[in-house]
């Protein structure tokens, strides 16, 4: 009932859906009451008169009856299930805008499994409650209602209080066996991941195997595995099997209480044997609603489980609160006595960061691996919770500023280049949808992407990712740098989105950047070739920055840049070696 | 039906042929349950008859001998009962049966995979390969089950029901017969509507969980590029597509399956009931009769609809069955019934050797290397010079294309399977740790003599570090249980590659900066079993190999240098002494860096 009351929005939307498609499954279960009825009624005519004539009436009728109930049946299966996929429709879009609302905390927090289970096998579960589930419950219940009404009022009230005895019993044992099932069967799930699993460690790590000649273990390791497997499979085929006992049993108990019970009322008088015939015929009209009513109570539990699942990521509030109003009026950036941990450590990632960047001016960071350069990155776009008055683009605080404005301002090119599975001009023009092809193409040539691109053979339609070509490193990365260039926004920042171009290609792109006229660049690298000529260069360490200044400044002193710059230079001159 | 290309035709055969000899495997026990199944079916259909006897000649003529009357009740209630419980057994034994099969195609295909060549996996999907031994055979599972329980025991149930019907009327039953090619027309169109709308449908969620998988990676992008809303457009273009294809698969559904299947079984009861009149007319009519065909026609249909249902499934099995079957048939790597079952020496020769991973790029080019018995060997050389495949070649994973490597004078392939992995010990670059003891760590199922296991863990140092644990050599490792530090892996990993008592030794150095007390361990460890066993180390590391007799470097697949440490560092720009002295200066780096 608590998935009813989660989804009352819904139901109070599609009331006429739910309503209309109610209706028809009342009108079908009317009619399908006369049958029996009708032909019982044919039975005795026949039996009695030996006339032909009014039997006709009766079949005929019978025929337009079930001409109806087809045309009624389609009616509620169209209503109601297409009704139950719209609410599958309906969460989808809620799941994905809400995604699309979060931060990278709770892209920390949230694994990508579990969100994708969350959006397939909850959302599923929940649609199956409001569409198949309402179905067997409202079904169920009419049915129930009508034969027992068609039983009691119409045939013999006595017969009927002990036929229906084993009913109950059915309804019990429908219920156990289903949630029995349910079990078993995520057992078995979990039991064929487990497999899975098992299989893709066995193949990633085949030369490790071979190499070792582990091959026997393995194999004993993967039987057992399966065996389990197998076996738990066993158990939940095992359990489905046993529903179909059920209810022979108790039909054939029923229908054996009918025999005796209804001759002895045929020996009495009290009824006839085509009323005994009808009667039959609705104890098997018995074994749907018994049945319905086992799988409803797990499907609504399963659909509650789901439902609740769902409320907490469809309710979790934004992880970035967006309430700021002012819009900054210009893009110098000044960050002050910055210090900053993540919500989940306790130490910090930053120490003391100041620096101010003038608009139009060119900051390099580096440093080891793990120092904070990408912490800072992020913390300037706000896609974390900074201290309050720690960061300022030109007047305003970065809390202040619309999150949409504050965005805009920036190009951010990350480490990975992620490009989405289409085409190359669709994953530039992501940056900008209105750019024509021309903004395309030389957003493209600023990346020193374009010439390799025309050699394509379907130049920039050709498609990326799962589906389409695969990019070599440094090719992904000048797209996505292409991607943030279309964008027009005053502050670049590549965050060592060049390490994969080699370095010929990278002081063209370089070039290029430091020739546009309204742009600030924010560059972290690890080659410090590529940012030897900003203004300046913080070298973080641990949090904190350690050296700073001009690559004349730092190269002059025995700190950390001036020996990083000796290593690299003597490991290029190594790969120069003939 | 399409054409068919002849290879295609042999697979399909090929799988065909693959499932089928797993139901047959045990012939005794299929015909057994098969036999039950008709058992089971004949008292199943025996019921309603016995209802018919009740009604015409008790009930009727209003009499009731007691006799007769008790024996039918009692065989009424020993039909049902009966024909519930052999139903149920056959039910299991069938499904045992299927999963058998099952178990055992995926035990073979698991094997078979450990079996292939390396090269294969250089090419193969990992997701693909997973993919057939998991998901495929669990659609050709669905297959057996569905098939053998439900197809097989249903087709039974309506000839039995068919014959049932044709002892008490053979008009009424000719009448009844009429559904079943009317009904086996309306599957057949809803197959024909049906598969592309579904599989349609099926397609758009494959795209729309591939969407929000690729949009929850790459959502820093979006919101980056501000793209929030014009990726949600996307989402709903597909997800309306998909709510617009599923409510066409309902409208086929309903139009075709279920209700019109209903409407079927109520005009042939119609058509029953008519004929009856018909015959009741000329007095030669039994109502019980009629009573009976009722009870049958109700569960007429049932079987009907389920035959037809799993066709969908059976052809979806018979596609994995191919895919499984065609992997099958790769041919795997010649199993080693090698002549020599002992390495003696460890006297290992490279000579001539050229290998590359496809014809037209040599990775490896003109090496020679010898290296006597006892040697401490070092080959160095930067990312992509080729050692890693070097030291491929040692192991034997991969061949070389001309030239060739000998171990005491015989070429690899001459030795056992066995022998090669046990008379050359790999320490490799991650140790891995079995969640089990140290004793089961060392041993690694090898069902080694408890003497070489502590001698080996002597040999490593780790054996007085064992003995202070609380449960000694049966300390549990992994998950939950202790934690060694990297060192003490290193040792342990050590100690398990000197257990099998190799005679040649492949060191495969960690690449990450390993602390130097884990380093003087290895050290330590090395210097201990020195002349007894030939030590070869891929090192990323020069200052680990110092005293080596000898260091190789290697240079985009070629020997460049080679010498010990003092010779190498003597040769004015040589190639290992600006090696060294980037390691050094990389030292300096990170010195200033703390």
């Amino acid at each position: 009932m608590k998935l009813l009351l989660h989804l009352r929005w819904f139901f109070r939307r599609y009331w006429y859906a739910y309503s209309l498609a109610l209706t028809m499954l009342i009108a079908v279960a009317a009619i399908n009451m006369i049958i029996p009825w009708t032909i019982g009624q044919s039975i005795d005519h026949i039996l009695e008169t030996g006339d032909l004539v009014k039997t006709k009436h009766y079949l005929i009728g019978l025929l337009a009856g079930a001409f109806a109930v087809y045309l009624l049946r389609y009616g509620w299966r169209r209503m109601l299930f297409g009704t139950s996929y719209r609410l599958g429709n309906i969460l989808r879009r809620q799941f994905y805008l809400r995604l699309t609302r979060q931060g990278q905390f709770f892209y920390n927090t949230h694994s990508t499994g579990d969100l994708m289970a969350r959006a397939t096998n909850d959302i599923d579960a929940v649609e199956v409650a409001a569409g198949e589930g309402i179905l067997s419950g409202f079904d169920g219940l009419i049915t129930f209602i009508a034969v027992v009404v068609m039983m009691f009022c119409f045939i013999d009230w006595r017969l009927a209080a002990v036929a229906v005895l084993p009913f109950p019993l059915m309804g019990i044992g429908f219920y156990r066996l289903s949630t029995q099932v349910h079990h078993q069967f995520r057992d078995s799930l979990n039991k064929f991941s487990a497999l899975n699993e098992q299989t893709q460690q066995a193949i990633i790590g085949i030369r490790m195997i071979k190499a070792m000649g582990r091959e026997k273990i393995e194999t004993n390791k993967f039987e057992k595995i399966a065996e389990q497997a197998a076996g738990s499979t066993y158990l939940v085929q095992r359990s489905e099997a046993k529903f179909h006992p059920i209810v022979q049993l108790s039909l054939g108990a029923a229908m054996l209480i009918v025999l005796l019970a209804g001759g002895w009322r045929i020996h009495e008088n009290q009824l006839t044997i085509g009323q005994l015939t009808s009667f039959t015929m609705y104890l098997s009209e018995l074994i749907w609603p018994m049945y319905a009513f086992g799988w409803l109570l797990n499907i609504l539990q399963r659909g509650s489980a789901a439902i609740e699942r769902l409320e907490e990521l469809l309710t979790l509030p934004d992880s970035i609160p967006d309430c700021g109003k002012s819009a900054p009026t210009g893009y110098e950036i000044t960050v002050s006595n910055l210090t900053f941990s993540y919500p989940d450590s306790s130490l910090p990632s930053l120490k003391d960061i100041n620096f101010t960047l003038k608009e139009n001016r060119v900051l390099g960071i580096t440093g080891a691996t793990g120092a904070g350069k990408s912490t800072l990155l992020q913390l300037l776009m706000r896609y974390w919770e900074t201290p309050p008055d720690t960061i300022r683009l030109a007047d305003s605080l970065l809390q202040d500023i619309p999150l949409k404005h504050l965005r805009a301002n920036y190009a951010y090119v990350p480490q990975d280049a992620f490009l989405f599975s289409a085409t190359i001009r669709e994953n530039i023009q992501m940056g900008y949808p209105e750019a024509n092809d021309e903004e395309i193409v030389e957003a493209a040539r600023l990346a020193a992407i374009h010439k390799e691109l025309e050699h394509f053979p379907d130049g920039y339609n050709t498609m990326v990712g799962e589906k389409g070509v695969t990019l070599s490193g440094g090719q992904r990365q000048r797209i996505a740098i292409a991607r943030a260039l279309i964008r027009q926004s005053p502050v670049l920042i590549l965050d060592d989105a060049l390490s994969a171009v080699d370095i010929q290609t990278e002081k063209i792109i370089i070039q290029h950047l430091r020739k546009r006229p309204r742009q600030t660049l924010i560059l972290v690298s690890h080659r410090l070739s590529a940012i030897e000529h900003a203004d300046e260069i913080l070298v973080l360490s641990q949090g904190k920055i350690i050296e700073r200044g001009t690559h004349q400044q730092l190269v002059a002193d025995d700190g950390w840049y001036s020996r990083m710059a000796a290593y690299q230079q003597m490991e290029q001159a190594m790969e120069d070696a003939p | 039906m399409e054409h068919k290309t002849d290879a295609t035709d042999h697979t399909d055969s090929g799988s065909l042929r693959l499932l089928i000899s797993y139901v047959i495997a045990d012939k005794s026990q299929f015909i057994k349950t098969l036999l039950l199944v008709v058992i089971a079916t004949g008292f199943d259909v025996l019921g309603p008859m016995l209802g018919k006897v009740f009604i015409d000649d008790f009930i009727i003529p209003d009499q009731y001998p007691t006799g007769p009357v008790i024996g039918t009740i009692t065989l009424f209630i020993a039909t049902v009962v009966l024909s519930t419980y052999l139903n149920y057994q056959q039910t299991l034994k069938f499904v045992d049966m299927a999963l058998n099969a099952v178990l055992d195609i995926r035990k073979s295909v698991f094997k078979h995979i450990l079996k292939l060549p390396v090269a294969y996996f250089d090419y193969a999907r990992t997701g693909q390969l997973v993919s057939r031994i998991t998901n495929d055979t669990e659609s050709i599972k669905d297959i057996y089950v569905q098939f053998l329980s439900s197809v097989i025991s249903n087709l039974i149930l309506l000839i039995g029901i068919l014959v049932a019907m044709a002892i008490l009327d053979v008009q009424l039953m000719l009448v009844s017969l009429l559904l079943v090619p009317i009904v086996a027309t309306l599957i057949y169109l809803y197959q024909r509507f049906s598969v592309k709308i579904v599989a349609e449908s099926r397609q758009l969620r494959s795209d729309i969980n591939a969407t929000v998988n690729e949009s929850i990676s790459g959502m820093p992008v979006i919101q980056a590029t501000n793209q929030q809303h014009s990726k949600l457009n996307q989402f709903d273009k597909i997800n309306s597509r998909y709510y617009t294809t599923r409510l066409q698969t309902i409208i086929v559904g309903s139009f075709l399956l279920r209700p019109a299947i209903n409407l079927l079984s109520i005009i042939v009861l119609a058509g029953v009931v008519w004929f009856f009149g018909l015959k009741a007319v000329q007095g030669v009519a039994q109502v019980g009769v009629l009573y009976a065909y009722l009870n049958y026609l109700g569960r007429f249909t049932k079987p009907l609809v389920e035959i037809t249902q799993r066709f969908g499934l059976y052809q979806q099995a018979i596609v994995a069955g191919n895919r499984v079957y065609q992997l099958l048939q790769e041919t795997s790597a010649q199993e080693q019934q090698g002549i020599h079952k002992q390495i003696e020496h460890g006297r290992l020769c490279i000579e001539n050797m050229r290998f590359g991973y496809t014809a037209d790029t040599p990775v490896l080019e003109d090496v020679n290397i010898t290296i006597e018995a006892g040697q401490f060997f070092a080959i160095v050389g930067h990312t992509g010079s080729g050692k890693s495949t070097l030291l491929s070649l040692l192991l034997n994973l991969y061949q070389p294309q001309s030239g060739r490597i000998t171990i005491d004078g015989h070429p690899l392939h001459e030795f056992d399977h066995d022998t090669l992995r046990q008379g050359v010990g790999l320490i490799p670059q991650e140790p891995f740790i079995l969640a089990s003891s140290i004793y089961d760590n060392i041993d690694m199922d090898r069902n080694l003599d408890a003497d070489a296991v502590y001698q080996a863990a002597t040999q490593a140092h780790l054996h007085a570090v064992i003995l202070s644990m609380p449960d000694g050599y049966q300390t549990q490792l992994g998950e939950g249980g202790l934690r060694l530090s990297t060192g003490q892996r290193q040792q342990l990993i050590i100690a398990r590659a000197l257990a099998g008592n190799p005679k040649i030794l492949l060191l495969d150095e960690a690449t990450a900066n390993v602390d130097s007390e884990t380093e003087q361990i290895v050290q330590q460890a090395l210097n201990q079993v020195k002349d007894l066993v030939t030590i070869i180390v891929v090192a990323h590391r020069l200052s680990t190999i110092h005293h080596a007799d000898r260091i190789l470097v290697l240079d985009r697949g070629r020997i460049t240098e080679q010498g010990s440490h003092q010779q190498l560092m003597k040769i004015p720009h040589g190639r290992y002494r600006a090696m060294y002295e980037l390691q050094q200066q990389e030292e300096k780096v990170v010195q200033a860096a703390s």
